[in-house]
């Protein structure tokens, strides 16, 4: 029954891929400039020598040909070459994930962590000075401008306190996780942020919700604790709703981290996209599209089946 | 009675809308007039000088409100052209149901699975876009939400009586949607557009930020924390009042969104 | 005694920065690179090759003067030395005699070999390089035998030295058959030279270590490099870079931003030397433009900049120039004609040829406004600055400019193919300055569609003799038709400042487009 479920969602998600693809391919290839202009400024590459790069691209077919032949090519696992540094997109891309991982999953867990406490304490204190201290909170996290917000760190942790050093993965040559840990604090702090505020009030809408459902009362009334109520009945069923929006926000830090990765010299996804785009290299910035909108219909996915295991009334037959 | 949190947004909004509109009209100085006897480096805030002055010995403040002007004017235009599309593709996938629900819905999963950021930066890197057609790239990027939404109220509305009485007596689909149903979803429509508006700002300023956006000697708050970030070390004043009032103005935007949502 | 100092030193520096303490090997240098490297190979790379000019080593090289010196040959030919031979049907035959004993870094002997193979490689069409200067003039290169090479020009090129050789020599053993493009060589380039990559993570450094069969001495007889290792540190983002001079994570930065460059003031045990470079920055004038096309319009242009009020908007390092000509170069003319910064004169000249003030203030004639679209390079913060000022010089005069910049390869594009009214920007000449390639009608460099047949003329001779006499006056003239032409309107030299330790000596400055990293065999970390 799941199996078949799982196969009609993947099913369903090819024609969203394929219509992401054709906007892609689009934008990339209806711009003023197109692909091949890259090559044109360069006084060193002759007219004979463009017409055999646009020939080895397929640049000179017709431009459903050439859709057809670069959707191929993608499905096969050929994401072609970088303009900027003549390798493979897809071991560009490969050599960025990691460090974009690392960040993504540090400052996702602890956001993850944070909106959870945060979330169940202003349900449970609803209406309260601690909810309302932390959903005015919540609202300031949800408005900081996040460039802004890495700025002002670097300036005070780094510039006035010097407690952390401004960018980069690590010291070079040094392999400690102390080292790594401080490299990480401030761009993993500044991705966390938003979505800490953001989900904390998903949970908390979530917990007040079913903190008025019958069988929390039932629960209450049968003499449970407090906490045990809390936790064990209601932010079971509180989390439900959250986990298609944490889903959704997990998939696009792969390529959503630009602009922190950018401040913080962090060299992963969001880095390399940056670049790409001061270089014009379409293939790489295709290659990290294509996959961030992937990320985000498999998170979505992803998600229904979470929701179908935490949910016993969620049946997909 | 409105909630406590909109008249707080409305009173901060208005504020800050005040101090853009009428503080560059107040101020003694051009957002672009250089001063030669200032040239070189940033200067502190001073009594001339309230926030300091740039490299070029430009007043900070007066760039700094004029920036705003350019800054909401994006962020107003820009939702209210988002929530117009969006209203208008939700309200016909939500009357029309069938296939042209299904197609203007799958458009809208393609949009909203599309990473928003990467995708305006490559957009904006390709065409260079005046402020206009900024705010038509930034709309053309958040109508998804609105749309969404209103689909939502649509399909419960149509259920109503009175829209079931409208058809039988032979009003058109066009008709219905514009006397019955759209009226029917402007609550839902002013929450969305608020969020918007806060969306719409914050896309700008990251834009040029990332220096993709308006160009300078134009100041939006966005390309003035651009150009202040190798400054940030030495000359913190120019770089925190921007990024402050893009702080304030979304917060105000989202609590006048937040409250109307809980009045509903 | 050294080390004790230096270590010394290094937890003072801690101690007072209250920095990450920096743990690394005491006789390394760690640099700091503005951009993030594209690829290492010094012929493909669209950055200037400051990490492959420590690898890799040509036949010769610039020195602090812009002077050639031997490097991987014997002696710089020269008609005089006979390794210069004219031939009677207008060419030359260039002959290089190899230093012996050289090895690449993986041990195997640099021969003629090497270099004949260097010239066919980047020539290769199939090669995508962002420079293949000096290529086509050649037509046959013979390698009589290991050591010697015999390069036959179609016609007498006095700027040989320039391009090509001097960037640096192929390893022939490694790349034979192999895609240029693609070949692992861009990651980890073999070279003679003093330094070898050793490990190349994009977007975070560059490792190199000390080669040990490097040929070169010093003065003393001991064997260079002195450093052990440099290692290269990747900081696009300028504010990081100020960040880790001031937290002692850096020790060399050699082009420093002049934004930056203003805020280092006073560090402890920091310099900042500033050192001649052959680029200069430039307003020019599309010849598209119909109103550009009016010599009166450009002169006006000429009369409103004011160089000072340049120089001053960045930080006091450039040096106001007026010749297309630095002034390092022996045939600059000091005397050229040059309009100078007289708003009342460029309002007066425009009002006299028509264009009135209208009620925007801008000037008009015949419905055609003095409005244009204005270029730099986005995100170099420096061009910025001073488009920021143009653009209000110009708007004292009544003329209306409005930037529309573009980064990396937009603006290029739009550079290469004029797409623009007004650029500013800066040109780079090598030791031996081609000038032909931005001024000249035919010019691969010259987007401004300007065509002068006498300039088109002077810039032959000037580029097809070897007499240095008859080259000079050449050079006046062009420096003088250019000032009167008006197609580019040079404002300033730029310098390099370089930001280093204290504790580093033996550093000298290149103005050329090799950058110091040429020298860096001799630079040695001391107390």
């Amino acid at each position: 029954m799941m199996l078949r479920w799982l196969l009609g969602r993947l099913a369903g998600a090819v024609p969203t891929l394929l219509g992401i693809s054709l906007v892609l391919f689009l934008v990339v290839h209806l711009a003023p400039g197109g692909p091949m202009d890259v090559y044109a400024d360069n006084p060193s590459v002759t007219p004979a020598a463009l017409e055999r790069i646009a020939e080895a691209y397929g640049l000179n077919r017709p431009l459903p040909v050439q859709y057809g032949l670069w959707l191929k090519s993608m499905l096969v696992g050929d994401w072609g070459y970088s303009i900027r540094t003549g390798r493979p997109v897809l071991v560009e891309m490969a050599e960025r994930l990691g460090p974009t991982l690392l960040l993504g999953g540090v400052a996702m867990g602890a956001a993850l962590l944070l909106s959870l406490v945060l979330g169940v304490v202003a349900a449970a204190r609803a209406g309260q000075w601690a909810d309302r201290i932390i959903s005015g909170l919540a609202l300031v996290g949800l408005s900081i401008p996040v460039f802004w917000l890495a700025l002002v760190l670097q300036l005070v942790f780094s510039v006035w306190l010097g407690w952390l050093p401004s960018g980069g993965l690590q010291t070079i040559g040094v392999e400690a996780v102390g080292d790594r840990l401080a490299h990480l604090a401030m761009p993993a702090t500044v991705l966390a942020v938003a979505t800490t505020a953001s989900w904390s009030r998903y949970i908390r809408a979530g917990m007040i919700t079913a903190l008025g459902q019958d069988h929390i009362r039932t629960a209450r009334a049968k003499g449970m604790g407090e906490a045990t109520v809390l936790v064990r009945h209601a932010l079971r069923n509180a989390i439900i709703p959250a986990v298609s929006i944490i889903a959704l926000d997990l998939a696009s830090v792969i390529s959503g981290a630009v602009i922190t990765e950018a401040i913080f010299g962090w060299p992963g996804i969001g880095s390399l996209f940056v670049q790409s785009m001061d270089g014009r290299d379409y293939p790489v910035l295709m290659g990290i599209l294509m996959m961030g909108s992937a990320a985000v219909i498999l998170a979505n996915i992803a998600a229904d089946l979470v929701q179908a295991r935490l949910d016993p009334r969620i049946r997909h037959v | 009675m409105f909630d406590r949190r909109v008249t707080v947004g409305l009173a901060l909004l208005a504020l800050v809308t005040a101090g853009v509109v009428l503080g560059p009209l107040l101020s003694p100085y051009r957002y672009d007039e250089q001063s030669l006897d200032l040239l070189g480096r940033p200067l502190p805030p001073s009594p001339a000088h309230w926030l300091g002055t740039d490299e070029l010995g430009r007043d900070a403040l007066t760039r700094l409100l004029h920036g705003g002007r350019i800054s909401l004017a994006v962020g107003l235009i820009g939702a209210l052209v988002a929530t117009a599309v969006g209203t208008a593709i939700g309200a016909l996938a939500g009357y029309m149901g069938g296939w042209t629900d299904r197609i203007l819905m799958r458009l809208t999963d393609v949009m909203l699975s599309i990473p928003a950021l990467p995708l305006v930066l490559v957009i904006a890197g390709l065409v260079r876009p005046a402020p206009l057609l900024l705010v038509m790239i930034i709309a053309g990027l958040i109508w998804t939400a609105p749309a969404r939404l209103v689909r939502a109220e649509v399909r419960s509305l149509k259920q109503r009586d009175y829209i079931a009485a409208a058809r039988t007596l032979g009003a058109g689909p066009l008709r219905i949607i514009v006397r019955h149903v759209v009226p029917n979803t402007l609550g839902a429509v002013a929450v969305s557009a608020t969020l918007a508006v806060g969306g719409a700002i914050m896309l700008e300023s990251a834009l040029s930020f990332l220096g993709f956006g308006v160009q300078p000697p134009t100041p939006t708050w966005g390309n003035l924390l651009n150009k202040a970030g190798p400054w940030a070390v030495s000359a913190p004043w120019l770089s925190i009042p921007p990024g402050l009032l893009i702080l304030v103005t979304i917060l105000a935007v989202n609590m006048i969104g937040e409250g109307l949502q809980r009045r509903r | 005694m050294t080390t004790v100092s230096r270590r010394t030193l290094l937890l003072g520096a801690a101690a007072t920065a209250c920095a990450p303490a920096r743990r690394r090997n005491l006789n390394s240098l760690v640099v700091g690179l503005t951009y993030d490297i594209d690829t290492l190979n010094v012929y493909s790379t669209g950055f200037l090759g400051d990490v492959p000019a420590a690898v890799v080593e040509g036949l010769l090289a610039p020195d602090a003067d812009a002077r050639y010196v031997p490097v991987l040959a014997t002696n710089v030919p020269t008609v005089a030395n006979g390794g210069i031979v004219l031939t009677p049907e207008g060419g030359m035959t260039i002959t290089y005699r190899l230093r012996p004993g050289v090895r690449w870094h993986d041990g195997a002997s640099f021969t003629s070999a090497d270099v004949a193979f260097t010239w066919r490689a980047v020539g290769n069409p199939a090669f995508i390089a962002e420079s293949k200067d000096g290529t086509e003039d050649i037509i046959a290169i013979e390698t009589p035998d290991a050591l010697t090479v015999v390069c036959h020009y179609g016609k007498v090129v006095p700027g040989f030295a320039t391009t090509l050789f001097t960037f640096g020599i192929l390893p022939r053993h490694l790349l034979d058959g192999v895609d240029l493009n693609t070949a692992p060589y861009n990651e980890r380039p073999i070279g003679t030279g003093p330094f070898r990559v050793t490990d190349f993570r994009r977007g975070q450094y560059v490792l190199t270590e000390r080669n040990p069969h490097y040929w070169r001495r010093d003065a003393a007889g001991r064997q260079l490099p002195h450093l052990d290792s440099l290692i290269f540190k990747i900081i696009p983002n300028s504010n990081s870079l100020l960040m880790q001079i001031r937290s002692g994570e850096l020790d060399l930065v050699v082009a420093t931003p002049y934004d930056q460059a203003k805020q280092m003031g006073a560090l402890d045990g920091i310099d900042l030397v500033r050192s001649p470079l052959l680029q200069w920055q430039h307003l020019d004038c599309n010849f598209r433009n119909p109103a550009l096309q009016d010599r009166q319009v450009r002169l006006a242009i000429a009369h409103a900049v004011d160089r000072t009020a340049l120089v001053r908007a960045l930080g006091g390092f450039p040096q106001p120039i007026t010749s297309v000509v630095v002034p390092i170069f022996p045939f600059h003319d000091p005397a050229t004609p040059t309009p100078g910064h007289d708003p009342a004169r460029a309002r007066a000249i425009l009002d006299a040829a028509g264009w009135r003030v209208d009620g925007d203030g801008v000037r008009a004639r015949d419905g055609r406004r003095l409005d244009f679209r204005f270029i730099v390079q986005a995100g170099k913060g420096d061009d910025e600055l001073a488009q920021q000022v143009i653009i209000a010089q110009l708007q004292a005069i009544g003329i209306l400019a409005r930037a529309d910049n573009r980064a990396g390869v937009a603006y290029r594009q739009a550079r290469y193919k004029g797409d623009f009214d007004l650029i500013y920007s800066a040109w780079v000449t090598g030791a031996d300055p081609i000038y032909s390639r931005f001024f000249a009608s035919d010019g691969a460099n010259n987007s401004l569609a300007y065509a002068n047949p006498e300039l088109d003329a002077v810039l032959a001779t000037m580029e097809g003799t070897l007499d240095a006499e008859a080259r000079r006056v050449a050079a006046f003239a062009m420096q003088r038709i250019l000032a009167h032409d008006l197609p580019t309107i040079p404002l300033t030299t730029n310098v390099a400042v370089v930001t280093k330790r204290r504790a580093l000596t033996g550093f000298t400055p290149n103005p050329t487009n090799m950058t110091p990293f040429v020298g860096a065999a001799y630079w040695r970390l001391d107390a």
